[in-house]
């Protein structure tokens, strides 16, 4: 199991942060949306899952189909010519930014759900893992949702790509062991403050994916 | 980024596989994704035919326009 935190180049502009950076705790505009939701855990846990269905929308681009993808322009002009023009294949949203645009894919809701969390003081975690179909074991492709703990000390799976409507909370047991037709299988957890990643079982999905 | 983490897959198929995923997911949690893509591209098609309609009435305001030249050059 690694520890270490590690950088990725998935902001705005391509820029690097720590991946923990992604889960913002000390953020006003989110500190201002927690401020509404219930101070209780499970209550907090509902509110922040309904906030998140009901505020975002998946980006889909102009065919309906799903997309990663972003074009930014930083509207600084020198003599007439805008400083910087930048196209990316995949990029992840801060959670106040994600606020703001009011799209985000997985990475971006679930981080976004996290930051709320976190902020209300839930044991809360992003996870980073592989969707499976529960029959045939067969890898459909990487995925990012929240993972909370309730006053009981469940752990629930938060599905935060499901909008208007948020999705139902599964127990973390039931999702990871095969109780629904697709199940996730975890690889790395991390907020705020630490990150831990199953290295073994990350270097087996890579080999199957190889081979 | 370290080669091999789970971050590093997660970048490398996420992109490739995201449709079946996303369709996948969807699915078990009762959201109908057909009904989706077809509101967005019920946008599209909006959008494509708002702006076919404004450049037809470009189209007619230039022509009205080289028609006044002529009267002038005329005079």
């Amino acid at each position: 199991m690694t520890k270490k935190i590690p950088i990725v180049n998935f902001g705005l502009l391509g820029e690097e942060n720590y991946v923990t950076d992604f889960v913002q705790v000390h953020n006003p505009a989110l500190k201002r949306v927690a401020a509404k939701f219930p101070a209780d855990v499970d209550g907090a846990i509902k509110a922040v899952a309904a906030y998140v269905a009901g505020k975002l929308e998946y980006p889909l681009n102009y065919r309906g189909r799903p997309t990663g993808d972003r074009a930014t322009k930083v509207f600084k002009f020198w003599n007439g010519f805008y400083l910087m023009d930048k196209d990316l294949d995949y990029g992840w949203l801060l959670p106040n930014q994600t606020l703001e645009v009011k799209k985000g894919i997985c990475m971006d809701s679930s981080c976004l759900a996290t930051s709320l969390l976190r902020i209300k003081g839930v044991e809360a975690f992003t996870v980073l893992g592989v969707v499976l179909r529960t029959r045939s074991k067969q890898i459909l492709g990487f995925h990012a949702w929240t993972e909370a703990v309730m006053k009981s000390g469940l752990h629930v799976v938060m599905e935060t790509t499901v909008h208007p409507k948020p999705a139902d909370l599964v127990p973390a047991k039931k999702m990871y062991g095969g109780g629904l037709a697709v199940m996730y299988d975890p690889l790395a957890w991390f907020n705020e403050s630490v990150y831990a990643e199953d290295e073994k079982k990350t270097k087996r999905y890579e080999e199957m994916l190889n081979a | 980024m370290r080669k091999g983490s789970a971050l590093d897959l997660l970048t490398k198929h996420l992109r490739r596989r995201e449709l079946e995923t996303h369709k996948a997911v969807l699915r078990t949690f009762g959201v109908d994704y057909e009904a989706e893509k077809q509101k967005q591209e019920a946008i599209y098609a909006a959008l494509q035919k708002r702006k076919g309609r404004r450049s037809k009435r470009k189209r007619k305001v230039k022509h009205k326009k080289t028609k006044l030249d002529v009267t002038k050059k005329s005079q």
